[in-house]
């Protein structure tokens, strides 16, 4: 377990260094949600019951969905392009565990979409950002991590499994923002994709964190967000789990690893 | 004029990577239309501005989207090991690197027509028919005046290594200080000031003055002005691929400038 746990630490480790220095990802997570924070601040703030956690809450997602969405889609692409795929297939520590790591890491450098985002709503725009139920938030914001990191380890080995899935998944960013509420009501959109929406743990994220920080959800209802976000998590990380063995065997018995 | 159109035809094919169609329709379809859906359902959402206000401003703004096509054919000479070849031929430098952007011209206004047929069939945006010759001008003046951007983006990118980060860059300022979302009266005013000098502002508003059914001479003064300040960032980032050219020579230094 301390092994494990140890190799985890590591990648984790040298993940987030390797992002901290990468432009792209820091425009990702810091710059982008600067923009659309920004942006949305001055579209929302004329309604009438306008709070400033809303868009807060709605541009950390953001922040987080965009870092962890092409963190995640080219993970092992990188590898691949660092050469050191193959080492890292060919040896004995798991290759499920390191990518583990690797978007461990991915998630919390991309907390620093939610600090710049409380920073645009307190400190640009003056406004006074209060929680209503800290506890709850802190509790959906562990569930929301939880599950979007599976949803991460799932698009990791697609994006080399499949090259035209991988392209797809960089062009899903805007749409998800828009499934999963992120800045407005999912019920603005078609009756037929609010299925779509229920399906998506990044839904389940928004819904909880917009609930609690709003004190719009009671225990119940917070509860209720958290069990969905551990469904689609558990979805999400097993189907991951088995792709990557599928790349294992790619890479082990046909020897095709690098040519996908 | 040759040398200008095969520029055009070389840069758009060999440097932007869009050997599959796949690839192409997700960069330059998919993402730009996703986009404008997503603006217009916050704007509608925020009810300040009825939703064809969000509409034809972020039909225009999809035209962000020909700065990353049109900086990454300057910058990627250097990425593909041919700026040192680029360079030294005897190619008058105008048609070389004005040419990088024409083919752009084209997909971008390919770009917003699918961007218009979004806003019209999903969003059922009502555009009068008569005032549509205006409305497809204000594209056509929004494209060729963001290519000037993304030329000015290439060369800077020939500094700064990434053209893919600047042309992000560019693409969300404009989207804030254009107007596209917010209207320049609600921007602070360093920052309205900062959108009257970038291009697609003037176009923005001119596509909303005929989409309200103005007649064409209503918007001409604007979109004249919308090219002449794309035209100055073009001019600009003529200077500055001079600049680094001779620079280069002069230091010996053409991949470290």
């Amino acid at each position: 377990m301390r092994h494990a746990l140890r190799i985890v630490w590591m990648a984790a480790e040298v993940q987030a260094r390797e992002l901290a220095v990468s432009g792209f990802m820091l425009f990702a997570a810091v710059f982008q949600p600067f923009f659309i924070g920004v942006t949305a601040m001055f579209m929302l703030r004329h309604r009438p019951d306008f709070d400033p956690v809303y868009v807060i809450v709605g541009t950390a997602l953001t922040g987080l969905w965009s870092t962890l969405l092409f963190s995640g889609s080219g993970v092992i692409n990188h590898e691949r392009w660092m050469g050191t795929l193959e080492l890292l297939a060919a040896s004995p520590t798991s290759l499920f565990l390191i990518f583990s790591g690797k978007l461990i890491g991915t998630l919390v450098f991309s907390l620093l979409s939610l600090v710049l985002s409380y920073a645009i709503g307190a400190l640009l725009f003056g406004y006074d950002v209060t929680i209503a139920d800290p506890l709850g938030f802190v509790v959906s914001m562990l569930f929301a991590l939880v599950s979007l990191w599976a949803l991460g380890m799932l698009f990791a080995p697609l994006g080399i499994l499949w090259r035209t899935v991988g392209r797809f998944l960089t062009g899903i960013e805007y749409p998800v923002y828009a499934l999963a509420g992120f800045l407005f009501p999912i019920l603005l959109l078609p009756v037929w994709s609010i299925p779509i929406s229920y399906a998506l743990s990044p839904y389940w994220a928004a819904e909880a964190l917009h609930g609690a920080s709003r004190g719009e959800l009671d225990l119940a209802g917070l509860a209720r967000t958290w069990l969905f976000l551990a469904i689609t998590g558990a979805v999400a990380i097993v189907a991951a789990y088995r792709l990557f063995g599928v790349v294992l065997v790619r890479a082990r018995r046909a020897g095709t690893l690098a040519l996908s | 004029m040759r040398l200008f159109f095969v520029t055009a035809d070389y840069s758009f094919r060999a440097l932007f990577h869009w050997v599959q169609p796949a690839q192409y329709l997700i960069y330059r379809a998919l993402f730009p239309l996703t986009q404008l859906g997503f603006f217009a359902l916050v704007g509608t959402y925020g009810g300040s501005q009825p939703i064809s206000f969000y509409l034809v401003g972020n039909v225009i703004g999809t035209a962000t989207i020909t700065v990353f096509g049109v900086s990454q054919a300057v910058a990627d000479e250097r990425q593909q090991g041919t700026l040192s070849y680029l360079l030294a031929s005897p190619a008058p430098r105008v048609p070389v690197f004005f040419g990088r952007a024409t083919l752009h011209v084209v997909d971008g206004m390919l770009n917003m027509a699918a961007a218009v047929a979004i806003a019209v069939f999903v969003f059922g945006l009502q555009l009068p028919m008569e005032r549509l010759t205006g409305l497809v001008i204000a594209m056509l003046v929004a494209t060729i005046a963001i290519c000037g951007v993304g030329l000015l983006m290439g060369a800077m990118a020939l500094i700064v290594l990434d053209s893919a980060i600047l042309a992000n860059f560019a693409m969300f300022v404009i989207l804030l200080l254009s107007g596209a979302n917010v209207p320049l009266s609600e921007l602070p005013g360093f920052a309205a000031a900062a959108g009257e000098a970038m291009p697609l502002t003037r176009s923005i508003a001119a596509a909303r003055l005929y989409a309200g059914g103005a007649p064409l001479e209503a918007g001409l003064g604007l979109l004249a002005g919308d090219l002449l300040v794309g035209a100055l960032y073009a001019v600009a980032g003529y200077a500055l691929f001079t600049w680094l050219e001779s620079t280069a020579r002069r230091r010996g230094r053409l991949e470290g400038v």
